[in-house]
């Protein structure tokens, strides 16, 4: 189970831990995104400082209905324990958790300043 | 081992990413691969089809090492949604 607690800007946080190009682990804060349906979204200032390495491009839309043209890399990050290699989406914002990367997984947000984040394994119907 | 860059601008790489999906690799895989991802090399036009983005972009980069790769979801203009996306301010 991955847990994590909402803050005070109503943003259910929980903690990963994204494995950098030197091999080390740096654990870094994201937010659970529902409307968000990539794995991991990160800002380019993160991306340099874990030094990952371009892969590819591709075309998303925005919450706001404009589209735009974004860079993917891809990182190692242990998720539930497990390690995992993911596509990193960059985008001008706080690090982002997406539903590819909670699929397989039950969300239960406790909503309040300090509820609890529960992110648990369930087998699908 | 090299570092792959991107070797065109952003609007550049979605135009000829656009153009070849459009002409050459959309009648090949449309039918029967909705929401699966494509993964084009613009320089060769060379492409591969999988469900995973990650097996897509290997097996492409297999045989061209250093592809600049566009990737696009099949049946929709989007690989992507960002929902409430905002910059911090």
């Amino acid at each position: 189970m991955i847990t994590g607690i909402v803050n005070r800007d109503f943003e259910p946080i929980i903690p990963l831990s994204v494995y950098g190009a030197d091999g080390k682990t740096y654990i870094k804060n994201a937010i659970v995104d529902t409307g968000f349906n990539g794995w991991l979204s990160l800002p380019p200032n993160l991306i340099a400082q874990l030094n990952l390495r371009w892969k590819r491009r591709g075309r998303a839309i925005l919450g706001d209905g404009s589209e735009c043209v974004f860079n993917i890399y891809e990182a190692m990050l242990v998720w539930d324990g497990e390690l995992l290699t993911i596509p990193v989406d960059e985008a001008d914002s706080e690090p982002l958790v997406g539903m590819s990367l909670m699929n397989g997984y039950q969300l239960v947000v406790q909503v309040f300043p300090g509820g609890l984040v529960e992110l648990s394994k369930v087998s699908p119907v | 081992m090299t570092t792959k860059q991107p070797r065109y601008s952003k609007e550049e790489f979605a135009r000829l990413g656009d153009e070849i999906y459009e002409s050459q690799v959309r009648p090949q895989v449309e039918a029967g691969n909705y929401g699966k991802i494509v993964a084009i090399d613009l320089e060769t036009g060379d492409f591969e089809v999988d469900a995973s983005e990650i097996a897509a972009c290997d097996r492409l980069e297999a045989t061209h090492p250093d592809a600049q790769i566009w990737i696009v979801r099949i049946g929709s203009g989007y690989v992507r949604r960002f929902g409430g996306q905002t910059k911090r301010i």
